[in-house]
C-alpha cells in the first residue's frame, strides 16, 4: 500500500460512511480466520521442527504494548523523514508535554541526571582518545605552519571588536565569543581545505538552529499526573520528552559520517556504566511546556551534507550576572561537561533522524559528532558516540548500548592580549581543534545508512503534489513551533472546583461548547483536506 | 514583622516577653522524589526566597546554593452538609545545598515501634473480651457483686 493509498483511506470527512467502509473491507472471511478450512497455502502441511507463532499476550496491558508496537511499526514503515515526524507531531494537536533543556541555562550539579536522561557513559581526560592519536604528526605540522596566521586573526578580533554596550553580561559574553568562533572556523577551513578533500565539499553555518526531542524512559510520573492517573489509569512506567533546543555559534557538515571511535560490541559501549536518573526534570527547575517535537541539525532534510563534524558552541550559562546564577557553589567544570553531553547527543540524535531513524526504532551503526565549548578564550573539547537512541519505557532498562561522551577539561587558549599581542598562547589548545577538524569522515562500507527510508527519501520526491504539500507545509509549520490557530480549551477556576473535582453541579453540561477540542469540532482535525 | 496582638502592658511580673514572630519554616517530606542535595519546606506564605535563604543561613548557618519557592492552593473536599470548603493556601521551598551534602528525611515512624503498638493493641483487645465474657457469666444479676451468689 502506498503512501497516496494510505492518505485516501484514512481520512474521510463522513466518519459514518468511513465505518461502513471500513467494516465492509476489514470484516475478516471464514476462510480468513482459519478455523474451518485446514487450508495451508502453498506451505508444506508436515514439516521436522514445528514453528509456532509468538505468544500473544491479551492482558489489558499486553494489548496496549501491542497496539504500541505496531504504531512503532508504522512510523518505521512511512517511506520519508517529514513523513516520520508528521506520525509522531500528529499525535497531539496542542504538542506534546516536554521539559525542554535551554542554552542559557545549565541546572546545578545535574551531571549524573544529564548522563541518565542521555543514556551516555562520559570518559573525563586531559587528551582526545586514543583513536586520534594517528593524527598527532600531521596536526603538530599544521600548527607550525598556521600559529601564526591563527593567532593574527584572533589578534585582529579581540582588539578591533566593538565591545557590546549592553548591560547584559551574558549578551556580551555570546557577541565576543561568537566574533572569534566564526573567524576562527573562517581561517581554519581557507587554510586546510586545500589539504583535506572533506572539508572541501563541507558546509558552514553561521548561527544555526539545533534541536532534538526525544523520549527518556524509566522515570516516576510527576505528582500532577499521578494523581490524575489513580482516577483515570494506572500506568506504571513512565516516560518523558526532553527536548533541546539551541544556537551553536557555528558548525561545519560534512556528506560522508565519520568513522566510529570503538564499535558498538565494545566492552565500554555493553557496559560503561551510566547512572539511573531517579527523579522528575521539575526537580532541576525545567518547566513542562506542550511544544512540537522538533529534530533539526541546522538545516532542512534534503541537504546534501547530512552529517557533522565540529559544533562551535558558546558557554553563557556559564556568566556570574546570568539571572539563574547559582552563586559561588556552582561548579563551571561539571556545567560545562553537562553541556557536552546534551549538546553532543543533541546533534547526533538528530543526524540520526535525518538518516531515517526515530526514538522508538533504534539507530544500526554508531554515528560520532565533535563539540567545542567556548567563551573565545577558554576551550573544551567533546567527542561523541551515539550508539541507540531507544530508550523509552521498558527499553531505559532493557536496551544493553550505551553512548559514549570523551570530555577534555577546559584549558585557555591565551592568557590576556595586551598592545596587539597574545601572550601565553597555548599550542595544544590548537592542536586539539586541528585533530578534530583534520579527522576525515569515511563512507561506511557495507553499511546501509538509511535502512528504514523508502526511494522518496524526503517529502519533495513525493509524486502526489497535494499530499507533498500538505506533508512540507504541516512539518514546516510544526517545527517552527508556533502557537496553534485554536487557543487550547480553558477550564475556569470554579468549573475545575466544582464541576471537575467536586461533582456539585450534575444538571448542567459537563462541556462548553467553546471548550470543546478542536477534534470535536471538526470531524477529523488531523485531515490534509482542511488545511 | 510578628502582626499577633500582645496583651497590653499591666504593672507587675513577669511581662509577656517571647518573640513570636510570623515567620516559620516547617520540613516536610517531598511528593515527588528529589536530587540528595534539595530539601523541601513548607513556609510562610508571606515569606520570601531571600528570607528563607537567610534564615537558614544566618540562623541555622547551612550553605544554600539555590531556594525555589512556589504558592500552592490549598486542598477543597466536600463537607457533611453539602458544600465545598478549601484548606488554606501555604508555600513550598525547595532549598538545594552544596552537591556533596546529603539530606534524607527521617523515618518518623519505624516499623518496629509500630508493630510493639499493634501488639499491644490486640492484647488489650483479648483482655476486654475476655473481661466480657465473665461478665456474661452473670447476665441475671447485673449490678450484684459475685460473692452473693450461691
Amino acid at each position: 500500500m502506498g503512501a497516496m493509498a494510505k492518505f485516501k483511506n484514512k481520512h474521510h470527512r463522513d466518519i459514518w460512511s468511513y465505518l461502513q467502509e471500513k467494516v465492509k473491507t476489514e470484516l475478516p472471511s471464514v476462510g480468513d480466520m482459519g478455523v474451518i478450512t485446514t487450508k495451508s497455502e502453498g506451505r508444506p502441511e508436515y514439516v521436522e521442527i514445528p514453528e509456532y507463532p509468538e505468544l500473544f499476550d491479551a492482558s489489558p496491558k499486553g494489548m496496549k504494548r501491542y497496539n504500541r508496537d505496531q504504531w512503532f511499526a508504522e512510523i518505521r514503515a512511512s517511506p520519508t523523514i517529514e513523513e516520520k515526524y508528521w506520525e509522531i507531531a500528529k499525535q497531539k494537536y496542542y504538542g506534546h508535554y516536554t521539559f525542554q533543556l535551554k542554552p542559557d541555562f545549565e541546572p546545578y550539579g545535574a551531571l549524573e541526571y544529564m548522563q541518565g536522561i542521555t543514556r551516555t557513559h562520559l570518559i573525563i581526560e586531559e587528551r582526545l582518545p586514543e583513536v586520534y592519536d594517528g593524527l598527532d604528526a600531521e596536526a603538530a605540522n599544521l600548527v607550525e605552519r598556521i600559529s601564526d596566521r591563527f593567532q593574527d586573526a584572533l589578534i585582529f578580533q579581540l582588539t578591533n571588536h566593538k565591545e557590546n554596550k549592553s548591560h547584559n553580561a551574558v549578551e556580551t559574553s555570546r557577541a565576543k565569543a561568537q566574533v572569534v568562533l566564526q573567524s576562527l572556523v573562517e581561517v581554519l577551513i581557507a587554510e586546510l581545505c586545500s589539504e583535506f578533500p572533506h572539508l572541501q565539499s563541507a558546509s558552514v553555518d553561521i548561527l544555526p538552529r539545533v534541536g532534538a526531542t526525544w523520549v527518556a524512559g524509566g522515570l516516576g510520573p510527576h505528582r500532577s499526573l499521578r494523581r490524575l492517573r489513580e482516577k483515570v489509569w494506572k500506568k506504571s512506567e513512565e516516560e518523558i520528552n526532553e527536548p533541546y533546543e539551541g544556537n551553536a555559534s557555528a558548525q561545519v557538515r560534512t556528506e560522508l559520517p565519520l568513522p566510529e571511535v570503538v564499535p558498538r560490541d565494545d566492552p565500554l559501549v555493553l557496559e560503561g556504566p551510566v547512572p539511573q536518573p531517579l527523579f522528575h526534570p521539575r526537580a532541576l527547575k525545567l518547566k513542562g511546556e506542550l511544544l512540537h517535537p522538533i529534530n533539526t541539525p541546522g538545516i532542512w532534510p534534503s541537504d546534501p551534507c547530512p552529517f557533522g563534524l565540529v559544533a562551535f558552541l558558546p558557554q553563557d550559562f556559564l556568566v556570574r550576572e546570568h539571572i539563574c546564577s547559582f552563586g559561588d557553589h556552582y561548579d563551571d567544570q561539571e556545567a560545562l561537561h553537562q553541556r557536552g553531553i546534551i549538546a553532543g547527543f543533541a546533534w547526533t540524535f538528530s543526524q540520526a533522524i535525518f538518516q531515517g531513524f526515530d526514538p522508538y526504532n533504534d539507530i544500526t551503526y554508531p554515528l560520532v559528532s565533535h563539540v567545542v565549548l567556548s567563551d573565545g578564550r577558554n576551550f573544551s573539547f567533546y567527542v561523541y558516540q551515539l550508539n541507540t537512541i531507544k530508550f523509552h519505557d521498558e527499553y531505559a532498562m532493557k536496551n544493553p548500548q550505551r553512548n559514549l561522551c570523551w570530555a577534555t577539561t577546559q584549558q585557555p587558549l591565551f592568557d590576556a592580549v595586551e598592545g596587539g599581542q597574545l601572550h601565553g598562547f597555548n599550542k595544544t589548545v590548537l592542536f586539539n581543534l586541528l585533530k578534530l577538524l583534520i579527522r576525515s569522515p569515511k563512507e561506511r562500507v557495507g553499511v546501509n545508512l538509511q535502512p528504514y527510508l523508502g526511494a522518496e527519501k524526503v517529502a519533495a520526491n513525493l509524486s502526489d503534489d497535494r499530499y507533498r504539500n500538505c506533508i512540507e507545509e504541516q512539518y514546516k509549520h510544526l517545527s517552527s513551533n508556533r502557537p496553534r490557530h485554536f487557543d487550547r480549551p480553558e477550564i475556569y477556576p470554579w468549573e475545575k472546583i466544582y464541576k471537575v473535582d467536586h461533582n456539585t453541579r450534575p444538571v448542567e453540561p459537563k462541556i462548553r461548547w467553546l471548550r470543546k477540542l478542536p477534534s470535536q469540532h471538526f470531524v477529523c482535525y488531523v485531515t490534509y483536506d482542511v488545511m | 514583622m510578628s502582626t499577633r496582638w500582645y496583651p497590653i502592658f499591666r504593672r507587675g511580673n513577669p511581662q509577656l516577653r517571647i518573640f513570636l514572630p510570623n515567620f516559620f519554616m516547617k520540613l516536610v517530606k517531598p511528593e515527588n522524589p528529589q536530587p540528595k542535595n534539595v530539601v523541601t519546606f513548607i513556609v510562610s506564605t508571606e515569606m520570601t526566597k531571600y528570607d528563607v535563604r537567610n534564615y537558614l543561613e544566618k540562623i541555622y548557618k547551612v550553605p544554600v546554593v539555590n531556594v525555589a519557592t512556589h504558592n500552592r492552593l490549598g486542598a477543597t473536599k466536600m463537607c457533611d452538609k453539602g458544600y465545598v470548603v478549601k484548606d488554606e493556601d501555604y508555600k513550598i521551598a525547595y532549598v538545594t545545598l552544596p552537591k556533596d551534602l546529603e539530606f534524607q528525611f527521617p523515618n518518623l515512624f519505624p516499623k518496629d515501634a509500630e508493630e510493639q503498638q499493634d501488639k499491644d493493641l490486640e492484647e488489650l483487645q483479648s483482655l476486654q473480651e475476655q473481661q466480657k465474657k465473665e461478665m456474661e457469666k452473670h447476665w441475671d444479676r447485673q449490678g450484684t457483686p459475685t460473692w452473693f451468689g450461691i
